[in-house]
């Protein structure tokens, strides 16, 4: 009456084997965590990839890419986002996260990476 | 092995199945109520499945996540209650796990209601053991069985294993620099606008390093929890005191993993027979000498 069904066995060693798995893999097939929550170690800077995204009526938006990102996938993420795009600029701004002024973090390092354009990539600096 | 597997497979109230039921179920209806699922695929324009969301050909629409929504928290309050829970049960945990999945699509996996979902998902596996008491419809069943002792063991033992794995990763990946350099003052500092927690803590490295410590500790130590039920109290205690710290200094919500915690180690039963006794004592004997 009380025991337990026949599939239980099975279905606990499945269960916690994916645990197991999925830590020491590792994989991330949730709810089948890894668990590497902060594991790896922070630097003392913060770097920031963002593009900008120059519109024809002359307004810019901004937005966060990852590095390496390359040009003309870019550019036409940006047209299919944001309607006809004359240019998209990447920067890349860097902070020291203990540089602070007044309790509050202080402004980042920004510098243009390249320019995309229909007319290719121009490299900065 | 065999040891593990007596444990797992050792006899249970059913009422303690029945607390683990209730609790996910109302904790499952809760983080489902307070999350606006409708408005996060109008807001993203990017979808990246994670996992079985590679199902789905785009972020859900905002009908339809409401639609889940609503099923999945009646499915988890209905599934509290006992009732039909061959249905109520799986669409809890289905419901649950799709709009969880559109939270992960959006370029960031969330680990903070995986403990739950993955809990859940063994009151499910239960089958009708779950339902064995503390229902609309047995409220007063104390059978005593194997069927209701391996969900609420192997539930135990999977928290376990994501706190130790959750040190173990720092192990793997940093080592003992998690603690010994200025890591924790670099995650504080980097938040947009950390409060003043966070800025006390991250401007006193030797006062990082303890906490640093302290966490560290308690990941690795936390399976003692199966082993040493005294020691449940005090790992218990301070994993719910960490998971509050890092709230309040990162803004991190993990109230679902600690929720979690909570409902599966404590032992529901006995803190309800221990309430019901002091609430209505029992009356003296009589005869009894006072």
């Amino acid at each position: 009456m009380g025991a337990a069904p026949r599939y239980a066995r099975p279905f606990v060693a499945v269960f916690v084997g994916t645990v197991l798995a999925c830590a020491l893999v590792p994989l991330n097939l949730w709810p089948f965590s890894n668990w590497e929550l902060f594991s790896r170690l922070r630097g003392p800077t913060e770097n920031i990839w963002q593009a900008v995204v120059t519109q024809p009526n002359g307004r810019s938006l901004s937005y966060s890419i990852g590095p390496h990102t390359a040009c003309a996938p870019l550019l036409q993420s940006a047209r299919a986002r944001f309607g006809p795009a004359t240019g998209v600029r990447i920067y890349h701004s860097e902070r020291l996260l203990s540089d602070r002024v007044s309790g509050r973090a202080a402004a980042p390092y920004r510098t243009i990476v390249v320019t995309c354009s229909s007319k290719g990539a121009r490299a900065s600096g | 092995m065999h040891r593990a597997e007596r444990w797992i497979f050792a006899p249970e109230n059913a009422r303690r199945l029945a607390g683990l039921r209730i609790g996910l179920c109302l904790l499952l209806a809760y983080r489902l109520a307070v999350h606006d699922y409708d408005a996060f695929p109008a807001h993203h324009l990017r979808f990246v499945p994670h996992f079985y969301m590679d199902a789905f050909e785009r972020m859900p629409s905002p009908d339809l996540s409401t639609l889940l929504q609503a099923i999945g928290i009646a499915a988890a309050l209905v599934a509290a209650l006992g009732l039909a829970l061959r249905i109520t049960l799986p669409a809890a945990l289905v419901c649950g796990l799709i709009l969880n999945g559109m939270l992960n699509s959006a370029g960031r996996v969330m680990v903070r209601d995986a403990l739950l979902m993955l809990c859940l998902a063994l009151v499910v596996a239960a089958g009708r053991a779950a339902g064995d008491a503390w229902t609309v419809r047995a409220p007063r069943q104390t059978e005593v069985g194997e069927r209701y002792g391996w969900p609420v063991r192997t539930a135990m033992v999977v928290i376990a294993l994501a706190y130790f794995f959750a040190g173990f990763q720092k192990w793997r990946y940093s080592g003992f620099a998690w603690v010994t350099t200025d890591n924790l003052r670099w995650i504080l500092y980097a938040q947009p606008h950390p409060n003043g927690l966070a800025l006390f803590i991250a401007d006193r490295p030797l006062l990082s390093h303890l906490f640093a410590a302290c966490a560290l500790l308690l990941e690795t130590c936390f399976p003692l929890v199966l082993f040493v039920p005294r020691l449940r109290w005090l790992l218990i205690t301070a994993a719910v005191s960490m998971h509050v710290a890092i709230q309040i200094a990162l803004g991190l919500d993990y109230s679902a993993q600690w929720m979690t915690a909570v409902i599966v180690f404590v032992n529901w039963p006995i803190v309800l027979d221990w309430v019901r006794r002091r609430v209505t004592p029992v009356p003296a004997p009589q005869g009894t000498p006072h």
